[in-house]
Formats: structure tokens, C-alpha cells, sequence
């Protein structure tokens, strides 16, 4: 697909209008780094969230922003990093920072109920083992990023890092929504030539988060996916892709 | 730029999202102050129910202050954010209730107040709302609906094209139309389409 007949699709894909090939095919042209249309897509996005000045306002109801603090009170924000954007690379790693962090907390909570010891146990084991992947991977000196978007700019997103030498990756994935009852979501290579391979499944906490680390797949990778799928994975996707990046490195 | 608004005794809504990631509920009023009629406005668009409007109203900006700390600047301003994370939940919402909604766009849209409709009626208000109101009023009426459509109930190309009965390449090239006139409408009085 050309630039041109990217941006002319680009409303409709920010919109959801587009059919299930047009969307693939603009959410590649984007995901392969085209700097204009990433900017037509910016541009595309801020007309669109100015059409609702065409509406007169409404006045909330006095009591909408008390029920709001409210809930606030038992749902305070998530941990604090600096609003500024971080690099792609420092977000993964303060994504893994935090789940060891909370695996931390859960060590300490743990240990208070000393008849709690074998849970303890399995929290530390977890905790090593994160720690070890994480550090065998940024050991790497062919360390690569890939990031995944979804279809909208306010959906999941999430990031890949990839150690081809290593045949391993780490995936991390951000306000992507629990599967459906009975499905997991579930990781695929895809090939040059369009191969669907399956590299494992996954699910999400409350918060649409999730950590997944596993082999990559024989041979080369041009693309990776989510998707969802029945409960123990298929064995070529049959749900809808929530996540998708490309991955651009020749092993 | 035409984006966040930043009165010089007010903090812009980066400052107020980095506020609301410290926990700052001062911060998180002035925010809602800000935006709360426009998102209520744009849910009450899309799910025409008030009182589910004003649910989601709290949903949005719960969602936004739980997200404030993980909040992306290069995935749009704060307000641009705010409004298609309100326009993407309620049609989520408008989506589960099931039923056609491609049959009330069309035929309900009209009933909503239409810039063309009542010109003088949005005449007040700040620069880039009357701008908007006068931008839409120029389209015709096939690229305001085939937008609206789009944006407002969340319908496919296709089903735009059934509902206006219009062919499938006509229908894109409206709302591609439609949005490159409202980008020049607005380009026209700021220094560019901003973030």
C-alpha cells in the first residue's frame, strides 16, 4: 500500500470504519516506521478529537466529579514515572523494574504469615527467574526493540525485546482487555512469507498487563502478533489481532 | 497550535497529567473543569442517554487518572487523548448494547444540534469551537454524515454506504475530504494542526 492510499484510509482506520484487510495492511505501513504518515496519522487524530467542538457543551451534574474523587479514593493512579515520554527501551525495562518491585511487595506481604513459607518460596523463584531472563537479555549486545500498536491510538500497545542470538524474546503489554471466558491470547511469528507461527500463550492481569517470555521460533521473523485464541492456543490464529509490530531482523 | 489549552495563570493539561500522576486531586479538578462538558457532550452524541453519559463521564477520567503516570505524549495531547479515549469507550458501550446502530446514525444524526442548522447559536463560545461549528457547516451534507457516521456511531465504510446509498470509494473519499477541510479550517487561524 502507497503513502498516498494510506493516508486516504487513515480516518477510517482511526475510526475503525476500515475492512479487516485495509486495517492490516494501514496498521503495517505505520508499524513499518513511515515517518509521514505517522505524522498524517498525529494530524488525522487531532481533527478528530476537535470534531467534538462542533457540539454544544453539556453541563455535568454538581455531584459527577464527587462520586468521581470517590472512586478515586480506592483506585489511586498507577506508580508515578515522569509523564514525559521515557524511550520505548527504558519503558520495557521499567515495566520489568516494576513487576520486580511488586514482586517485592508480595515478598514482604508474604512474609508476614510465617505459615506462608512455601508461597514466599515460589514469590522468590519467580522473582530470580525474571531476574535472570531479564538480565541473560540485556546482557545481549544484539539486543532489538519491536514495538506493537493496536488499531487505536488509545488501545493496547506494548513492546518486544527480541535477542535473536539468544532465540528468545520478551514481550510486555500494556491496557490490552482480558481474553473473552475460555481464551487466552496467544504470540505469533510470522515469516517472510507469510508462515503464522505460534509462539506461545498468555493472559493479562486487571490492569491489561502482562509479561511473556519464551523461544522465538525457527527461522526468520517479519512480524509479530497477538491475537486471541481458544483456551491452550491453535495452531493457526483464528481470533481477532489485538497487537501487531514489526520485527525487521534477519537471524 | 491549536491543542492544549494554557491560560497563563492556568497549568496546561501536561502539567495537570503529571500533577494527576502524583496524586494531585487540585490538579485532576481543574482537568475535569476543563474538558468535563466537551467529553459529556461527545458521550451523550454517541449513546443519546444521559444519565449512561455521565457514567461514562467518570469512567473516562478515572481511566485517565489511572493512566496519568503512563501517559504517552507522542500518542497525542492530553485532551486529544481524553477525547478519542471517550468517543473509543462509548462506542464500545454502543456496541454492547447490540442492535443496529447503523439504522439511528443516519436518521438521528440530524436531530442533534447541526452547526449548519443553528449557526447563530455557536457563534459565542472560544475560537476553535465556532471554528469547528463553521467548518462543518461548510461540508456538504454527504461528507458531514459519512464523518459523523464514522465518527459519532462508529460505522464501516461499508455500512455508511449502505445507509447513504452511496458507492464505497465515495463514501472514504468524502471523509477524507471532510477532514482535510476541517484540518485547513483550523490550520487557517493556528500555526498548524497541533499535537
Amino acid at each position: 500500500m502507497t503513502c498516498d492510499e494510506v493516508r486516504q484510509l487513515l480516518p477510517g482506520y482511526l475510526t475503525g470504519a476500515l475492512d479487516a484487510a485495509e486495517s492490516a495492511a494501514v496498521r503495517a505501513h505505520l508499524a513499518g516506521g513511515c515517518p509521514a504518515c505517522q505524522a498524517a496519522l498525529a494530524e488525522t487524530q487531532v481533527v478528530l478529537a476537535h470534531l467534538p467542538d462542533g457540539l454544544e457543551p453539556i453541563t455535568p451534574n454538581p455531584a459527577t466529579f464527587d462520586h468521581l474523587l470517590s472512586r478515586i479514593k480506592s483506585v489511586p493512579p498507577l506508580a508515578a514515572p515522569p509523564v514525559r515520554r521515557a524511550s520505548p527501551l527504558r519503558y520495557a525495562i521499567a515495566a520489568s523494574i516494576g513487576l520486580l518491585i511488586g514482586l517485592g511487595v508480595a515478598f514482604l506481604l508474604v512474609s508476614q504469615s510465617s505459615d506462608r513459607a512455601h508461597q514466599l518460596e515460589l514469590a522468590l523463584a519467580d522473582r530470580n527467574s525474571h531476574i535472570a531472563d531479564l538480565n541473560h537479555l540485556l546482557s545481549s549486545d544484539q539486543l532489538h526493540l519491536v514495538e506493537l500498536a493496536g488499531q487505536e491510538p488509545t488501545g493496547p500497545h506494548g513492546h518486544i525485546l527480541y535477542n535473536p542470538a539468544a532465540n528468545q524474546w520478551r514481550v510486555y503489554v500494556f491496557d490490552l482487555k482480558p481474553p473473552a471466558p475460555g481464551r487466552v491470547y496467544e504470540l505469533w511469528a510470522i515469516t517472510p512469507d507469510q508462515r503464522k507461527l505460534p509462539a506461545g500463550t498468555f493472559t493479562v492481569d486487571a490492569a491489561g498487563s502482562a509479561i511473556y517470555s519464551g523461544q522465538v521460533p525457527q527461522g526468520p521473523v517479519a512480524l509479530a502478533a497477538i491475537t486471541d485464541e481458544p483456551i491452550g492456543g491453535s495452531s493457526q490464529p483464528t481470533g481477532s489481532i489485538h497487537l501487531a509490530g514489526p520485527v525487521a531482523v534477519t537471524r | 497550535m491549536i491543542s492544549s489549552r494554557s491560560d497563563s495563570n492556568q497549568p496546561d493539561d501536561l502539567q495537570l497529567a503529571a500533577s494527576m500522576a502524583g496524586g494531585d486531586t487540585a490538579a485532576l479538578r481543574i482537568f475535569y473543569d476543563r474538558y468535563a462538558s466537551l467529553v459529556l457532550a461527545l458521550a451523550n452524541r454517541i449513546l443519546f442517554d444521559r444519565q449512561e453519559a455521565e457514567e461514562l463521564l467518570q469512567d473516562v477520567f478515572l481511566e485517565f487518572w489511572r493512566r496519568a503516570s503512563a501517559y504517552d505524549e507522542q500518542r497525542g495531547s492530553p485532551r486529544t487523548f481524553l477525547i478519542l479515549l471517550t468517543r473509543s469507550r462509548a462506542i464500545d458501550r454502543l456496541r454492547s448494547r447490540g442492535g443496529d446502530s447503523s439504522a439511528r446514525s443516519i436518521d438521528t444524526a440530524a436531530k442533534v444540534a447541526s452547526p449548519a442548522q443553528t449557526p447563530q447559536a455557536y457563534v459565542d463560545g472560544n475560537e476553535q469551537a465556532s471554528l469547528i461549528r463553521q467548518a462543518l457547516g461548510a461540508l456538504s451534507a454527504d461528507q458531514r454524515e459519512a464523518l459523523e457516521a464514522a465518527f459519532y456511531d462508529g460505522l464501516s465504510h461499508a455500512q455508511i454506504a449502505a445507509k447513504l446509498n452511496k458507492p464505497l470509494g465515495t463514501v472514504k473519499t468524502y471523509i477524507r475530504q471532510a477532514i482535510d477541510r476541517l484540518r485547513d479550517s483550523l490550520s487557517a487561524v493556528t500555526d498548524g494542526v497541533g499535537r
